[in-house]
């Protein structure tokens, strides 16, 4: 004969602990895996953003490096190029001002032309008039000539009183025209 | 008429700068691969951020839905 060792339980025992039935079980189950899946899933990327945040770091200071090799490189180019904006400058001012010399020169030229076409006028109305009256003594020399020898000797006092003349009248000529000028 | 005027700069020692050009380009493409792959890391943070909002928003609705 088997004796019965389970112990028969009291009604106060029974009435004490409290059960309560779940509804939709299954669904909650999911709910609450899911949710532990998701907060893995983003210690995961949590990771993955550290990694990120090295690669970020190693990439910065390879970007230093090359920055630093790139603005020393630039500094040796402009060494070894001319300085422009100085040239640049400097050749404009220049050619500003010898467009302005070359404008004033173009006028004194013009005045100075102008000048000389009005000696060359007055010389040669001057000239003129002394061939004319040169002509004249010429009648007067064959009408000496003829009677007398005296003409001949009168021609030489002539021929010495006429460069006499000529070099008066040149330096007449001259006063007249330096008078014109200074008038002009 | 106004001619035109040109102006010439001499330039020295052209072998070197002709080096020192090319040398300036190939590190201006290494300058320009390294900030592309910056901005794609910074592309790939942004995302996973934008994800972990979505995982967090889930998360509380899922939670709010577990009611004994």
């Amino acid at each position: 004969m088997v004796k019965n060792k389970t112990k028969k339980l009291s009604s106060n025992e029974i009435f004490d602990d409290l059960y309560i039935s779940m509804n939709n079980s299954i669904e909650k189950r999911k709910n609450i895996l899911s949710s532990i899946k998701n907060s893995l899933i983003m210690q995961d990327e949590y990771e993955k953003i550290f990694q990120i945040k090295s690669n970020k770091d190693s990439i910065i200071s390879e970007i230093k490096k090359e920055m630093n090799a790139l603005n020393s490189d630039y500094q040796k180019l402009k060494k070894l190029l001319p300085n422009i904006r100085n040239v640049l400058s400097y050749t404009e001012k220049e050619l500003e001002e010898l467009d302005n010399e070359i404008g004033v020169l173009k006028s004194e030229i013009k005045i100075d032309n102008e000048k000389i076409n009005q000696r060359e006028n007055l010389s040669n109305s001057i000239i003129k008039g002394n061939l004319k009256s040169k002509g004249k003594n010429k009648i007067i020399k064959k009408g000496l000539e003829k009677p007398v020898k005296k003409p001949v000797q009168k021609k030489e006092k002539l021929k010495v009183e006429k460069k006499l003349t000529k070099i008066e009248r040149i330096k007449n000529n001259l006063k007249v025209i330096e008078s014109k000028l200074n008038s002009l | 008429m106004e001619k035109k005027r040109e102006i010439f700069i001499r330039l020295k020692e052209i072998s070197e700068i002709i080096n020192l050009l090319e040398e300036i380009k190939k590190k201006e493409d290494i300058l320009r691969d390294l900030f592309s792959q910056y901005d794609s890391l910074n592309l790939k943070e942004d995302k996973i951020f934008d994800n972990w909002s979505y995982y967090l928003e889930d998360i509380l609705q899922k939670l709010d839905q577990v009611t004994l």
